[in-house]
């Protein structure tokens, strides 16, 4: 039982970073049909900015709030220079470039703080564990739930009830339609971009006590968002949520009990739910 | 043939251009021809290599998990290479990288194609993923290739996969854990709990130690590998469970990073850490800051503070060369190296003879920073001193290993 409540804990710190990844992503593909396989590389550079901010400051909650603003300019540039031009373009083409994108991302960070592990120290009052039942339960993971669920309840009150949130669902499901009614949506396009990057670079910044912080940290975290984002369906904010908390706990159960099926089983859960829900259980289309 | 077509291009330009133009280019093509000839005499000085290039062609990783590791290596070997000049045996010595990219074991076994067929290398070295080393092991034994494992620790190739044409430079994953266990056991740990990556290296790091060990093993903590949610929580609360004296470690990498960062957190503080020395290296100790566990006790064939003439030689040439700090897989790298360039000296630059230059490498000895380097005519894996090491925190260096002891001699078995 108490094993259990942990595994549970473990799973739900985990799936609150992916959700921070994947809520991203997929309003990115639900809204401008661009799949980002640069989403991860944000991930990354967060971390490094992190670093950076820790090096030069030594204050993790400065780096706390300038990654994500950074990495929002660094969104919103790539997307009014480069990714602006995919629009309507077919999957491929966004493939190539993003994908090219990622492999600059993690050659430039190699290149300027080489491929060893950066150093990344929890900030202190988070350094501890807590006593939890007849175990004990780190701090630092208490922290990334909370962060995650603050950042999701806001995400969803955000999408549910604002204006904001409004033409973003309005743009995923028709959005000629949201152009037709005089709304900017290069504007719209930029500011979702911006939106995606920052909490991406969130998310690697509060990875970086936790998981370690070195070139290509981005890639497996990548593909569980990937995965989250085709479980909850493209371009909704619940569905990154209930996605990301179904993948974290199999990644998180899967790997104590049975080892052997880790990684099939958090596919698994995606295979199971696109069988019986192909848009995913909150995508609008499939 | 080529001044004939000087010739022609220049007559024709003599018909299209006025003759001062023409006298112009004539004298400046000239002059450039005598440069380019006083370039070619200096480019080849008497005194330099006569025979072909002796090409080495690596098989090291440049990305993903294991990029630092290969780094080093490469650093290592470089650096032992530069120290001769890149020379030996009146040869000049020419490097090939290539990216192991761990993970797929196509991707290095058609990189050693690729060095074999195309390059035309003279001996391959490196690799660091011991999976990827029996794969090229299997083509590099069928088409006799010297090879040189310059870190790999599985066990078969010193046993069932052994080869002529493979020598191995840096360890089996036997030999840092088979004589920690009576080394745990003289100095007082009853209770064990092993913790170890759930895969092939962990698996024999696990074996090796029960060798030794006669105290009661109260549980085995199997974290997959590689762990990849990076989350160690459940399994600490696994090992703090079974209540034991110490825990030995198996583990490396962002694997050991991750563990040593939420141990440090969760894990009880009465349980002493021990372990392979691998999860302790300078690449794990520079990334965990201060989690590092103070006070392990570790098992492994080299330690940056090591006290000899060689040791001092090299981590200060190295940290000097690369501003880096020098670590297990670098020694590795030097020693492969020197094995390469002193093979070539044996043989007097002729490797035509490739079982002869194999011959060569396997009667190879020399003073390195890990203590006298010899291989084991058996295993075809160098003998290694394991030095025991107590993680310390050294007011100039930081957290580093000091040795306490050392177990000299360990041999793989061989079989």
């Amino acid at each position: 039982m108490a094993l259990g409540i942990q595994l549970g804990l473990s799973g739900l710190a985990f799936g609150g970073l992916v959700f921070l990844l994947a809520a991203g992503l997929s309003v990115i593909l639900g809204l401008m049909d661009v799949l980002n396989l640069a989403h991860g590389s944000f991930y990354m550079l967060g971390a490094y900015v992190g670093v950076a901010v820790l090096h030069l400051a030594g204050n993790f909650w400065l780096a706390l709030i300038i990654a994500p603003l950074l990495l929002s300019l660094v969104g919103a540039g790539l997307e009014m220079v480069f990714f602006r031009r995919l629009y309507g373009r077919g999957y491929l083409m966004q493939v190539l470039l993003t994908f090219g994108f990622s492999l600059i991302f993690v050659d430039l960070v190699r290149w300027r703080f080489g491929p060893e592990n950066q150093p990344f120290p929890a900030p202190a009052g988070l350094t501890g564990a807590i006593p939890i039942l007849d175990f004990r339960f780190p701090v630092y993971q208490v922290f990334v739930i909370a962060v995650a669920a603050l950042v999701g309840a806001t995400l969803l009150i955000g999408w549910r009830r604002l204006r904001a949130g409004a033409i973003l669902r309005a743009g995923v499901s028709d959005r000629e339609m949201v152009g037709l009614l005089g709304i900017d949506l290069a504007r719209v396009f930029t500011l979702t971009f911006a939106l995606g990057a920052g909490l991406a670079g969130l998310a690697g910044v509060i990875a970086g006590p936790y998981l370690a912080t070195y070139p290509g940290m981005d890639e497996n975290v990548l593909i569980l968002a990937l995965a989250v984002v085709v479980v909850g369906g493209l371009g909704s904010v619940e569905g990154a949520l209930v996605g990301a908390l179904l993948i974290g706990l199999a990644s998180s159960f899967g790997p104590f009990y049975r080892q052997e099926i880790a990684i099939a089983l958090v596919f698994g859960v995606m295979a199971v739910v696109l069988l019986i829900r192909p848009r995913g259980l909150f995508g609008l289309r499939a | 043939m080529s001044g004939d077509v000087e010739r022609d291009l220049l007559a024709r330009l003599g018909e299209e251009l006025p003759r001062r133009d023409f006298l112009k280019i004539g004298v400046t093509t000239a002059g450039a021809l005598a440069l380019a000839a006083c370039g070619g005499s200096t480019a080849a000085p008497s005194s330099g290599p006569t025979g072909p290039d002796f090409k080495i062609g690596t098989i090291l990783p440049a990305s993903g998990t294991y990029s630092e590791l290969g780094d080093s290596i490469r650093k290592g070997m470089q650096l032992y290479f530069e120290k001769v000049g890149s020379r030996a045996g009146n040869r000049k010595i020419v490097v090939t990288d290539e990216d192991e990219s761990a993970g797929d074991t196509s991707i290095p076994l058609s990189k050693a194609r690729k060095l074999v067929e195309q390059d035309n290398v003279d001996l391959i070295a490196g690799i660091v993923a011991s999976p990827n080393a029996l794969a090229v092991r299997a083509y590099v034994d069928q088409n006799q290739v010297p090879t040189l494992i310059a870190n790999a620790g599985a066990n078969a190739l010193s046993r069932a996969q052994k080869s002529a044409w493979v020598y191995r430079t840096s360890f089996s994953n036997w030999q840092p854990s088979q004589p920690m266990g009576k080394y745990l056991i003289d100095n007082g740990i009853r209770r064990l709990t092993l913790v170890y990556s759930n895969y092939a290296a962990g698996l024999e790091t696990a074996t090796a130690i029960k060798e030794t060990y006669t105290g009661q093993i109260l549980a085995e903590v199997k974290p997959p590998f590689p762990n990849t949610s990076g989350d160690f929580a459940p399994f600490i609360t696994q090992i703090n469970s079974s209540r034991p004296d110490a825990i030995y470690v198996f583990m490396s990498g962002q694997d050991a990073v991750n563990f040593l960062k939420q141990a440090r957190a969760q894990l009880d503080k009465g349980i002493k850490v021990t372990g392979s020395g691998f999860f302790v290296e300078q690449d794990v100790l520079s990334a965990i800051g201060d989690a590092a566990p103070i006070g392990a006790i570790t098992g492994l064939h080299w330690a940056l503070t090591l006290d000899n003439k060689e040791n001092r030689d090299f981590t200060t040439a190295f940290k000097r060369r690369f501003s880096k700090t020098a670590d297990v897989f670098a020694v590795q790298g030097y020693d492969t190296g020197r094995v390469v360039v002193d093979a070539l000296e044996a043989v007097k630059g002729s490797t035509t003879d490739k079982a002869a230059f194999m011959r060569a490498i396997a009667k190879i000895s020399f003073k390195s920073p890990r203590g006298d380097f010899k291989f084991d005519d058996n295993s075809h894996n160098v003998v290694n001193t394991i030095y025991v090491r107590e993680l310390v925190n050294d007011s100039k260096l930081g957290p580093t290993n000091k040795v306490i002891s050392s177990l000299p001699n360990v041999v793989d078995p061989g079989k």
